[in-house]
């Protein structure tokens, strides 16, 4: 965080500090305001955009927090995000819990669902724990689709609209105003997380795991830790989706969901923070505004129902070229401009930092 | 500035007047919603109904639209998922309020839509093969679903096919033994199961019963089971890519029987690629070999209006299209939702014969009443041939079939 | 006596999608993902072909070949190569997007309608009887040949030709085989055409026998399995791995129940993976990677 020249420290309460200057405080500030008066100059459908974008950000950290800090390939995603969908699902309809329970709930559970997932998990590598997560995936979506037949005769689960600390949740805004904070907080449980000793034995494992034991880092608890905070963490996006959808129903956490999770973790960079914030955002937005741009050029006329096959097509070539042209992701494109930005007018710094 | 004054109020308010008649005009037009499968694995059932009533649609504003008013359509793909249909529905419903929504996929998504429906009061029609849901006529029907779509569920498809297989196995003289397929999901292997409760109670010899998997490479094991159960006929009420895959693999192994199958959106299509002569197809709606002078309109339409599917398959869509016509004529200027969910009730529309009866709907009975037909792959005329009556199906009753030639 | 046939059919047709899979990953250390749309986008060529010339069968399966071998070549020169050094991963989900674009372009060109081109082939596809109630056609004749003869001329230009030799050189080390003055992208790009070429032919026989339409790119994943059970680095093993899931597969749909046929390649690749992870001719060290 300390990369502008001139920033010296001399107290170790100011190199703790998350934001320790000037410049970072002002941005951050900046970025707070801008955040909270978006709704305000988005529409409704746009705001609902944003609301989309703020629980696929809890749900893109959490799979970089398995995939991009530990280097453990998970495809069980989609998997989990269903258990958490449908914790909230069974709470609701069968108990009429609150929202807040059920989030809590949910995250307990996906928790303990970590852990049942990375005991075996735990001697697998590469493909392996990739086929064996992807096994993990289809017995869960399968079992929550007996649930499913069971409970509401195939139809599926509405949610009814949440109302928490006595506020009811139910216009897009208002959910704005209620996915920021648990966003932001995630987002500080990460940050905390990976400056800690979890963080450091995550990326130690991540690099060499064999070398990681040898330093003395208890290799098997510390994988099971990535698994269960990241799936408790998986579980909770899946119930705010639940909610905010208003619909659970277990064709909707499928290979494609995977894929877009996979896309957002991948496009934005692999391991970095801000990669999934972006990653996550860029995945939810870009298909909407491939919509708005082709409605606005060539109405369906022309196009005829073909205009629908075409938007998919063109979301999968920008992917591509995103991932041709800059394979670190959007975190790396955001890396290499501010990179340019801080040492302008030189090119490249002469000593490593 | 002293002359600039008054000639600027005057513009000013010219330019009010027209936004004010522009939005004026706007105003009269209808907005309606619809959402279908445009894409993903069962959009070749859906996709082209939706083109069908686009065209339609679009035909019709070209010529001033209804009663001068154009018809304003929003179309969303909800590639055959519950959630995404959801979604569509929350932007039609509560976003875009549109007067009604049109529904073409599969049954899975109708829950949400519905719930919407219920929530906002809008009306949906379940247009193109849409099935009907099993309450639309009795009192538990959700007031706000009309059924404009396929009356073939697997609780009644039996009603219609056994006794068309009986007939043409009387017809033939052949002696009747007859196999059922289905595939591997739910809905199919309902409709069989009922059909081999019908059969049986014919009398007729049921002597085996296959489930394939929707997504199976080889058939040749079920088949081969089939023709060692002794089979003349087989019959199945499935996707049209399970009956063909079987056929297939049933004549690969040198079967010669004759093979009934319920018909899909590109029924006319695939008797015509396959040309095999004992493959019938038995739809609810006139193929374009009856010459209609409707399809003859639709073809033009299709050339006109960049339409990417097969210019047969997209009847029913403009079917559909007729029955939105009619139903907003009717609602007049001024058309809420409330006054369409009045219309509808009321709605009586005959569609150019493309369905054989009128699209008929009371405030007691959602449903339309439906009369089926089969055609054959004729090799001597070289063309799809009707082979049987119109026959009327109702719930619970055999229908009568009449084979012609 | 038919089952075997049979089963040599199936393992024909999984032989050549699993050889794709292993050359691909011999080249560029990617799982390629989209090669069920490659094989997909071979048979729509061939289609195409036939309609455009009228039922010419011959050029039609010289066209889609070749046609797909192009492919292959500009997926890796556009794709694949910026992506060298690379984590994985990226590799991976580049083949992904490949995927969904390459379906869509089909979709929009030629429409989702499902098609038969069988109808073009007319008497090729007449089953013949052989013996004993089994009959086969000229195409299952064809594609076990195809698939027999890939299998001969494969190791036989590894062994032998200087550019066989390159490609294991490569396969074994890239970054050495660079530095020895291998041009190891025109050697990749031959092994990319190469698999989409077996890729397409294996689509223009499925499309042949069972249907053509964008959906049957599940298909192509299905000749994962072979690959994995084999050891995904060994041609040997894909052919093995072949006849392995092509024998479960038929067995158990005959046998079991028909249900069973479409999971049983995984849960066959399952099983293997259990008892041998690295595949049954794979070398222990491509475990690590992904």
């Amino acid at each position: 965080m300390s990369f502008l020249p001139g920033t010296l420290h001399t107290r170790y309460r100011d190199e703790v500090r998350l934001l320790d200057s000037g410049f970072m405080r002002f941005w951050c500030a900046a970025g707070l305001f801008a955040a909270l008066i978006t709704p305000l100059a988005l529409s409704n459908f746009w705001t609902g955009i944003a609301n989309q974008s703020l629980i696929a950000i809890v749900g893109a950290l959490a799979l970089n927090l398995l995939m991009g800090v530990t280097g453990q390939i998970s495809l069980g995603h989609a998997g989990f995000l269903a258990a958490g969908a449908f914790t909230a699902a069974a709470l609701a309809t069968h108990f009429n819990a609150p929202i807040v329970v059920s989030l809590v709930c949910a995250m307990i559970g996906g928790a303990l669902i970590g852990v049942l997932v990375g005991l075996p998990a735990l001697r697998l590598k590469g493909l392996y724990l990739a086929v064996s997560t992807l096994a993990a995936h289809f017995v869960i979506v399968v079992g929550l689709g007996q649930y499913q037949n069971a409970a509401s005769d195939g139809a599926g689960f509405a949610m009814p609209p949440p109302s928490a600390f006595g506020f009811s949740i139910s216009t897009e805004r208002q959910w704005f105003y209620a996915l920021l904070p648990v966003a932001i907080v995630v987002l500080l449980i990460q940050i905390n997380w990976l400056r800690s000793e979890f963080g450091r034995a995550w990326m130690a494992i991540h690099h060499r795991d064999v070398s990681a034991e040898v330093l003395g880092i208890n290799v098997a608890r510390y994988k099971l830790y990535a698994f269960s905070a990241s799936t408790a963490l998986t579980c909770l996006c899946g119930a705010l989706s639940a909610y905010h959808t208003g619909f659970v129903s277990v064709d909707a956490f499928d290979v494609h969901l995977l894929i877009q999770y996979l896309a957002m973790v991948i496009i934005g960079g692999l391991g970095s923070l801000l990669g999934a914030i972006l990653g996550a955002i860029f995945v939810i937005v870009t298909p909407h505004l491939i919509t708005v741009a082709a409605n606005a050029m060539s109405p369906l006329q022309g196009m005829g129902g073909k205009i629908f096959e075409i938007e998919i097509g063109l979301f999968g070539v920008i992917m591509l070229i995103f991932l041709v042209l800059e394979p670190r992701g959007l975190a790396g494109i955001w890396a290499r401009v501010s990179a340019y930005f801080l040492l302008w007018p030189f090119k490249f710094r002469a000593w490593e930092s | 500035m002293t002359i600039g004054r008054p000639v600027a109020t005057a513009s000013i308010a010219a330019c009010l007047a027209v936004a004010f008649a522009a939005s004026a005009a706007a105003q009269t037009a209808f907005k309606i919603g619809i959402s279908g499968a445009a894409t993903g694995p069962a959009s070749p059932s859906y996709l082209p109904h939706i083109e069908g009533i686009r065209t339609y649609i679009e035909q019709l504003n070209d010529k001033g639209g209804v009663n001068g008013a154009k018809i304003d359509v929003i179309y969303l793909d909800d590639k055959a998922a519950p959630s995404e249909a959801a979604s569509n529905a929350k932007k039609l419903m509560d976003d875009e309020n549109v007067l009604a929504v049109g529904l073409m996929s599969l049954s899975s998504t109708y829950a949400p839509v519905f719930q919407a429906a219920s929530r906002t009061g809008t009306p949906v029609l379940l247009l193109g093969q849409a099935v009907c849901p099993a309450n639309a006529s009795t009192p538990q029907m959700n007031p706000l679903v009309f059924c404009g779509g396929s009356t073939s569920d697997p609780m009644t498809a039996g009603y219609w096919q056994v006794p068309l297989v009986k007939a043409i196995a009387d017809k033939n003289r052949d002696e009747l033994k007859l196999a059922l397929v289905a595939a591997d999901i739910p809905i199919s292997r309902q409709g069989i199961d009922n059909m081999e409760q019908i059969a049986r109670k014919l009398g007729i010899d049921v002597v085996d019963k296959q489930a394939i998997p929707p997504a199976s490479a080889d058939v040749s094991g079920a088949a081969a089971r089939i023709i060692a159960s002794g089979a003349t006929y087989v019959t199945s009420w499935a996707p049209v890519t399970t009956a063909v895959q079987m056929l297939g693999a049933l004549r690969r192994q040198g079967w010669q029987g004759w093979y009934i199958h319920n018909h899909s959106g590109d029924a006319e299509a695939t008797l015509r690629q396959l040309k095999d002569p004992k493959l019938v197809m038995s739809p609810e709606y006139a193929f374009t070999v009856e010459k209609l002078p409707v399809f003859s309109e639709i073809e033009t339409a299709a050339k006109k209006y960049a339409v990417n599917v097969p210019v047969d398959s997209l009847s029913l869509g403009w079917a559909s299209g007729m029955m939105l016509e009619e139903a907003l004529k009717k609602c007049g200027t001024g058309c809420t939702k409330e006054k369409l969910v009045e219309t509808l009730n009321g709605l009586n529309v005959m569609t150019a014969r493309i369905y054989p009866d009128a699209v008929k709907w009371s405030k007691e009975d959602h449903t339309r009443p439906a009369s089926f037909t089969a055609y054959v792959w004729d090799q001597k005329s070289g063309a799809v041939k009707r082979i049987t009556d119109w026959a009327r199906v109702r719930n619970g009753e055999l229908a009568t079939v009449k084979v012609i030639d | 006596m038919g089952l075997l046939v049979i089963i040599f059919i199936q393992a024909s047709f999984y032989a050549l999608l699993g050889l794709g899979y292993v050359l691909i990953y011999r080249a560029t250390r990617v799982l390629n993902l989209a090669h069920g749309d490659l094989m997909v986008f071979g048979a729509y060529l061939f289609l195409q072909t036939l309609i455009e010339t009228g039922g010419n069968v011959p050029l039609a399966i010289v066209l889609g070949l070749a046609g797909s071998a192009l492919l292959g070549v500009i997926v890796y020169e556009g794709v694949l190569r910026p992506l060298a050094g690379y984590p994985v991963a990226v590799g991976v989900l580049a083949t992904i997007a490949l995927g969904i674009v390459l379906r869509s372009l089909t979709t929009v060109i030629w429409s989702g309608q499902t098609r038969y081109p069988a109808e073009y082939i007319g008497e090729l596809g007449r089953p013949i009887p052989v013996f004993a109630g089994l009959s086969v056609s000229v195409i299952d004749a064809l594609i076990i040949l195809v698939a027999a003869a890939s299998m001969i001329v494969l190791p036989i230009l590894l062994q032998r030709a200087a550019v066989g030799v390159s490609m294991r050189a490569v396969a074994e080390n890239a970054l050495l085989a660079s530095q020895r003055r291998i041009n190891i992208h025109r050697v990749n790009a031959l092994s990319w055409a190469l698999a989409t070429g077996m890729a397409g032919i294996a689509g223009v026989f499925f499309s042949l026998k069972v249907r053509l339409g964008p959906d049957i790119w599940y298909v192509g994943l299905a000749g994962f399995a072979p690959a994995l059970i084999g050891g995904m680095d060994s041609l040997r093993g894909a052919a093995v791995g072949a006849v392995i899931v092509a024998a479960a597969e038929v067995l158990a749909a005959r046998f079991i129940a028909p249900q069973i046929a479409l999971a049983a390649p995984f849960l066959v690749l399952l099983v293997a993976l259990w008892i041998r992870p690295w595949g049954l001719y794979g070398s222990r060290e491509e475990l690590e990677r992904i």
